[in-house]
């Protein structure tokens, strides 16, 4: 590969107190690259990008991003360059959108979300509404708005389609291929095949908190993970 | 556990006899807090909620016994009476306080504690004020022991034996479904009263019962210290009730005990060597609450459990008998009418109108925001609904609450997977079990950890996982947590089956099973079931009937075919598969 290399990850493990999930998974990841994880539920995809992200702190390896290595909690490693959108728990209830959107910027300006308000009208509709009175599906688009309107090199999405409507997940698509071309690189944890054949360059399927499989842009991925996850 | 409170009972009736009896008599008040504490940990550590005031019941169960003592003193047949009233008038007052505030609101904000605490301040005003009745700043005074017992050699021996009880008590009661049930509310109360349980009068109950409790060591203290002082009712006491439960464990049975002993003979020790033992005594209970949160007690237990061996996965075996059956629901036509419902400046539901009422399944699509959850919502008393009228079973069921709900037979599952993560499957399958047909007494009983019904095997064939009984539900994935608060929703056997997005995070394969888990079912053909959905490949395998909505109102209703061969429809949704 002549693109540098953005992420690696040596031989991580990791979990909840004593329970360990992930078990020394390696992975590198190039930039401009999406990776997306998928495998059946409970196999540790949210763990394994908790671990990345430093949500969780990991009990083995070596993380290193752009060289640097990765340690700490999560607003440390934020600040090293990485975003992460979780799977639950998404968005400030109690803050209205605006100030979901424009919490962590000194301006508090809106410029940032232009082209995503043209996909999403809905947010900008919704502004001075709270958070907490969004649908469930708005909750999380408000999330993935807010991680891919931030400027860092790599962006952490774990089940961005969970509960979204079918065209917004397209549109959702469009936007990360967007930002890769910027050079931008994802790791998507996704359970919903259209979405990563959309967007994927590698696909990581999971068990059992291991790397089961792994492959590169695919036309016949759809096969691939039915083959690998119908078990 | 019972070995070690067992060996903890005899060695404090061993103290007299190895130390000297002022020291005895000195552990003695201590036990007395230690019994307070341990109705404290009943509330916090289980129930989940923090009474700030709880030296009020300790101190009204002091004056009156130390009233009964000073006007009945020579006579047990004259002084019982008064001794239970010193238990039953603090438990009656904290039940009915609880039931007051709990009420209002599901949670266990902060409401309540500064609600407590205000009583508490309320009451020793009153103390200091109502001379006549409680002898005002200078308190009862003079009070003599019990009858035929030396305050200093002998009561030592009648409160060992109260501490026993107290803690047979608490430990029974958290051993009860109850004290399941409360673990349940504390962990994630709306789901409780989804499962039909009314939440507030459960907690309110704890709390009674924790007031009784201090009554009953309140009872004991009047003969004890021959005096009670408005600052027995106060604040100050309060929190030191609170803070030598917090110290010692709030999560166990003898923390609160050793909490109090230990930071009591602290104290005692300090203030006579060291001007500022105060600030010592503060240091050591920030320093045990920042590193030990569970407390002197919870961190020892800690390590013990992690050494012992893990315990066998034989709970299975418990479910021997039939569970008693339900009430049937007979009539389960629901009908929206014209139903508004409005948060802030938003309309959420903006004139809905339906209705269901064949036993089949009908599928709710439509845009991200259309008001699909908010239709449960409304349903099951989370909105205020402005306008309109809801009936279910050809009665009006506008504004009930959730757990009336699914008392007239409504099961729902949320969106978000919605279980109780502390507990194990086996536990939060019990819930279900009992959901609908708990009474009262079955609260204290522990006949029903054996009850079984036929769907668990059903339910445990199509989600093989549930069998692993004793991993906690916290522990499972997000799927499979949404797999089991499925199956602890079909477990209630509901006339009317509410599935926010079943299918949510799952993969394409889980997706399938469960969709066949749905179709399973139903096949019976004696549920409604409405399922919200964005993945069509389920709405087309599943859906009898498609309701579209958009912006809060119904757009379109008829088969899959027809929705999908509508252009109104179709302006709004695609739809597309995972």
């Amino acid at each position: 590969m002549n693109v540098p290399e953005l992420l690696s990850a040596q031989k991580i493990s990791g979990g909840y107190g004593d329970t360990i999930i992930v078990r020394g998974i390696s992975m590198s990841l190039a930039g401009g690259d999406v990776l997306c994880v998928t495998g059946r539920n409970g196999v540790g995809k949210s763990t394994l990008l908790k671990l990345i992200a430093g949500v969780l702190q990991q009990s083995d390896g070596v993380i290193k991003l752009a060289g640097t290595e990765l340690r700490g909690p999560a607003f440390v490693r934020q600040r090293q360059g990485l975003g992460y959108m979780p799977q639950v728990g998404v968005v400030f209830d109690n803050l209205s959108v605006q100030e979901n959107l424009t919490l962590q910027y000194k301006g508090r300006s809106l410029k940032r979300y232009e082209a995503l308000f043209a996909s999403f009208p809905r947010m900008a509709e919704r502004l001075t509404q709270k958070a907490g009175t969004l649908s469930g599906g708005e909750k999380k688009i408000l999330s993935f708005c807010r991680v891919i309107a931030e400027t860092n090199k790599l962006a952490i999405l774990d089940e961005p389609s969970e509960g979204v409507q079918p065209e917004n997940i397209a549109l959702m698509a469009e936007h990360i291929l967007a930002e890769k071309k910027n050079g931008r690189s994802f790791i998507v944890a996704e359970q919903n095949t259209t979405l990563i054949e959309q967007i994927h360059d590698h696909v990581l399927i999971m068990d059992h908190g291991e790397v089961m499989y792994e492959f590169s842009c695919d036309k016949n991925i759809r096969e691939i993970i039915n083959k690998h996850i119908s078990l | 556990m019972r070995a070690v409170s067992i060996l903890a009972i005899l060695g404090l009736l061993v103290v007299p006899f190895v130390g000297d009896s002022f020291m005895a008599y000195q552990l003695g008040l201590y036990l007395l807090f230690g019994i307070v504490g341990q109705g404290i940990a009943l509330c916090w550590g289980r129930a989940g909620f923090l009474p700030l005031g709880q030296a009020l019941f300790f101190g009204i169960g002091a004056y009156i016994s130390g009233y009964a003592l000073k006007t009945y003193g020579d006579s047990y047949v004259a002084l019982i009476p008064f001794m239970l009233l010193a238990i039953l008038i603090p438990g009656i007052l904290a039940g009915i306080i609880g039931a007051l505030v709990f009420s209002r609101s599901v949670g266990s904000g902060p409401y309540f504690s500064l609600i407590t605490l205000a009583v508490s301040m309320v009451g020793f005003q009153l103390a200091n004020s109502l001379e006549w009745l409680t002898g005002g700043f200078n308190g009862l005074t003079r009070i003599p022991g019990l009858p035929g017992i030396d305050t200093y050699e002998t009561l030592y021996f009648v409160i060992v034996p109260a501490l026993a009880l107290s803690t047979l008590l608490v430990a029974y009661i958290l051993r009860s479904p109850f004290g399941q049930l409360l673990a349940a509310i504390s962990q994630n109360e709306e789901r409780a009263q989804f499962f039909g349980f009314k939440t507030s009068s459960l907690k309110a109950l704890a709390f009674g019962i924790s007031a009784a409790i201090a009554g009953f060591a309140g009872a004991l203290y009047a003969p004890h210290q021959g005096i009670v002082t408005p600052q027995a009712v106060g604040f100050l006491l309060s929190a030191e009730l609170v803070i030598w439960t917090a110290v010692g464990g709030r999560s166990t049975l003898w923390g609160p005990v050793v909490g109090a002993v230990v930071i009591g003979f602290l104290a005692s020790e300090l203030r006579d060597i060291f001007q500022y033992w105060e600030i010592v005594v503060a240091l050591v209970f920030i320093g045990v609450v920042l590193k030990f949160p569970d407390g002197i007690v919870g961190a020892i237990a800690s390590v013990t459990t992690r050494l012992r061996r893990p315990v066998s996965t034989a709970d299975g075996n418990r479910r021997k008998q039939t569970a008693p059956p339900r009430e049937q629901v007979s009539e389960t036509a629901l009908v929206f009418e014209d139903i508004f419902v409005q948060v802030g400046p938003v309309k959420i539901l903006d004139g809905l109108t339906f209705s269901l009422d064949e036993k089949n399944i009908t599928c709710l699509i439509g845009p991200n925001g259309a008001g699909k959850t908010s239709v449960f919502n409304a349903m099951t008393g989370k909105l205020p609904i402005r306008a309109g009228n809801i009936q279910w079973g050809g009665t009006s069921v506008t504004g009930k609450q959730g757990f009336e709900m699914t008392r007239l037979g409504i099961g729902r599952k949320f969106q978000v997977p919605s279980v109780f993560n502390d507990l194990t499957i086996s536990q939060n399958i019990d819930i279900a079990i009992w959901s609908n047909r708990l009474r009262f007494t079955d609260l204290f009983l522990t006949s029903p950890y054996s009850w079984t019904s036929g769907i668990l095997k059903q339910v445990e064939d199509v989600f093989p996982f549930l069998k692993v009984s004793n991993k906690k539900a916290g522990d499972l994935s997000q799927g499979q947590r949404q797999m089991l608060e499925f199956a602890m929703t079909i477990m209630t056997e509901p006339a009317l089956l509410l599935l926010d997005e079943p299918c949510a995070g799952l993969s394409t394969a889980e997706t399938h099973e469960m969709i066949g888990a749905i179709e399973a079912f139903n096949a019976g053909g004696d549920m409604t079931t409405v399922i919200i959905e964005h993945d069509m490949q389920v709405v087309e395998r599943l859906a009898d009937k498609v309701l579209v909505m958009s912006q809060g109102r119904l757009l379109a209703e008829g088969s899959v075919a027809d929705i999908k061969a509508d252009p109104a429809v179709q302006a709004v949704y695609g739809g597309g598969t995972k």
